[in-house]
């Protein structure tokens, strides 16, 4: 894709090696901020070091005037399109590391160091995604993630990711997953069962 | 330290018994003034009470008093909220200012300024201006005297620059959907506070701006939304009451409303208008008004109230329209009825849409004040060798900067992991 059609989810506001939070315009927003979607942002001072992450929360900000405006009888589509369009509406998206790659190689655990405020954070390709989930390692962070809806979070995370895989693929990329989850919740059935429900083709 | 509210509840229970004694019971007065309002139906009595006052013998009313056109409407009429037009263009101006600063070693202000064009009736995006301007030059920055100047004289240049924006703005709209309608978020008579020769430039180009919009077309309104001090009105109930031009000299000095004293216009009119009614257009009587009545018949400013609130809670504000726009019968009818919706927009806080917008825009808040002076620090280190860290820093203000404990330098949240 050319430079200046690339699009980003968004900027980095803070990060830490566990997860970094980006912002946007509410006007960017579409399908690249799904909750669950894998995205990627470069690691400070360090070339072709990107950190892995899933969107687990996008949270849209109010403000007094907003307020305001939802307890009148109804909102003018004027009112609408300058919220939407010329007022400042934040949009923040929380995502999780789940691993880096360093010049191309993949490792699925927490990167060595977080990206830098600003950087650019962009959604993985088609081929990336297939890339990252050749292995079901990071599985593990997702699921011992606290504050975090862990469970829809892998969930959503895999079956944004099965799209990567040919349509013949589908099936035995989830019941490879769901495998390896069934390994991780051994002692856990109940927790198993709703993530199995989740992911069922 | 916080406050000690130990020591203070005693004193708001005394503060509390001292009120308790104080006569706050406007009704017995509220009822004459009402009574007075019904049997105002005859705009020659009216006319001949204001004529008394405007003889030379007689000073100092400053009440309302009808327009002087053939088809004024009497001062006791009420007008029910009209249908609004099925199509406007609504621009609306408000400006902020960063005061120059005495103890800063660079003397500068700033002005900040914000519109809103709202397309009614169309399906299009409002479309926002800003124009931010930085005065540093001395002839600015100081007076004749070689002074910083005052923060009031800021206000005035901030009130200029606020209507030239505005009718700016309506000029370039002025080909959009019709009634073009200017709002100003404050009085029409503009008053300057500064020194005889400033205030009269000053007046000038206020003029200036009002003669631009005249010729835009613009129905020009200036928003008023807590007139609370205001008793125009009520002083002219009192003077309906006067039999003769000798009772009138006879009572001339003293309370300029009379038995109605303490009564405000907005209390009065929170009785008397339903939601969505406006009071009958007036003007006051005045010697500023004067001066904008010797510019032009067009641009005496008058004036009607509004209730924009509802039932439950009304909320009277007065509107200030130029003679241009009060002699245009269908002009104040689309205005009336475009306030209305507007601040229907903003559901428990009745205020027009485009104004809050305009507001928004215009406002520079305490981090963007820090942030321009950061900058003009940074221009300063790289343009001159002025040692600007040490003239800018004040052990004092740097003291209480690191005592606000709400104010945290670095924001650390991390994402939400244990």
């Amino acid at each position: 894709m050319a430079e200046t059609e690339r699009k980003i989810v968004g900027r980095v506001l803070r990060a830490s090696t566990i997860g970094f939070d980006c912002g946007t315009h509410s006007t960017q927003i579409d399908r690249q901020h799904d909750f669950g979607a894998l995205v990627k942002a470069p690691v400070a001072n360090s070339p072709g070091l990107w950190v892995f992450g899933l969107i687990f929360a996008v949270e849209i900000e109010s403000d007094e005037l907003v307020t305001e405006l939802v307890m009148a009888e109804g909102v003018h589509i004027n009112t609408l399109l300058d919220h939407r369009n010329n007022r400042m509406v934040p949009v923040t998206i929380r995502v999780l590391n789940v691993g880096f790659s360093d010049n191309g190689y993949i490792v699925h655990s927490l990167p060595p160091r977080p990206p830098l405020s600003l950087s650019d954070v962009e959604p993985c390709t088609m081929d990336e995604v297939r890339a990252f989930n050749t292995s079901c390692d990071y599985f593990r962070l997702v699921l011992n993630a606290s504050e975090v809806p862990s469970d829809d979070l892998l969930a959503q995370a895999l079956r944004y990711a099965m799209w990567a895989f040919p349509q013949e693929q589908h099936q035995a990329f989830m019941v490879r997953c769901g495998r390896h989850i069934s390994r991780l919740l051994s002692h856990d059935l109940k927790r198993l069962s709703h993530i199995l429900t989740l992911i069922r083709p | 330290m916080t406050l000690e509210f130990k020591e203070l509840v005693p004193q708001i229970t005394k503060m509390g018994a001292m009120l308790e004694k104080l006569d706050f019971d406007l009704s017995g007065r509220l009822e004459k003034a009402y009574e007075r309002f019904q049997q105002a139906s005859d705009l020659d009595a009216v006319r001949e009470r204001i004529e008394w006052v405007r003889q030379s013998g007689v000073s100092g009313y400053r009440g309302a008093a009808p327009l002087n056109l053939p088809d004024a409407e009497p001062v006791n009429l009420i007008v029910a909220a009209p249908e609004p037009p099925a199509a406007a263009t609504i621009v609306a101006a408000d400006g902020s200012q960063i005061y120059p600063n005495e103890q800063a070693p660079i003397h500068y202000f700033l002005l900040n300024l914000g519109a809103l064009v709202y397309h009614y009736g169309s399906e299009r995006t409002p479309d926002p201006f800003t124009q931010p301007r930085l005065f540093f030059h001395k002839d600015h920055v100081h007076d004749k005297y070689g002074r910083l100047i005052r923060n009031r004289t800021v206000d005035d240049r901030r009130n200029v620059a606020e209507i030239q924006f505005l009718a700016e703005r309506a000029w370039e709209y002025r080909d959009e959907a019709r009634p073009l309608v200017a709002l100003y978020d404050n009085r029409l008579m503009f008053q300057p506070a500064g020194e005889h020769q400033e205030n009269a430039s000053f007046f000038r180009q206020y003029m200036g701006a009002l003669v631009h919009l005249h010729d835009a077309g613009a129905v020009l309104a200036g928003y008023i939304d807590n007139p609370l001090r205001g008793e125009r009105f009520i002083r002219l109930l009192y003077l309906l009451s006067l039999e003769s031009e000798e009772q009138l000299r006879e009572t001339q000095h003293g309370a300029p409303a009379g038995d109605l004293e303490g009564i405000r216009d907005a209390q009065f009119f929170r009785l008397i208008l339903e939601p969505g009614e406006r009071s009958a257009v007036m003007v006051q009587n005045s010697p500023r008004n004067l001066e904008f009545k010797e510019r032009g018949e067009n641009y005496e400013i008058a004036f009607f109230y509004l209730n924009v609130g509802s039932a439950f809670m009304p909320h009277i504000v007065r509107v200030d329209i130029p003679v241009w726009v009060a002699r245009n019968k269908r002009a104040v009818n689309e205005l009336h009825a475009l306030l209305l919706t507007q601040c229907r927009m903003q559901g428990r806080s009745p205020y027009p849409y485009v104004l809050t917008r305009a507001h928004e825009l215009a406002v520079v808040s305490k981090d963007d004040e820090r942030k321009l002076e950061e900058l003009i620090k940074a221009q300063l280190r790289l343009t001159t060798d002025i040692p600007v860290d040490s003239l800018y820093f004040s052990a004092k203000s740097h003291s209480k900067f690191l005592l606000r404990g709400d104010r945290r330098r670095f924001d650390s949240r991390s994402v939400n992991r244990g």
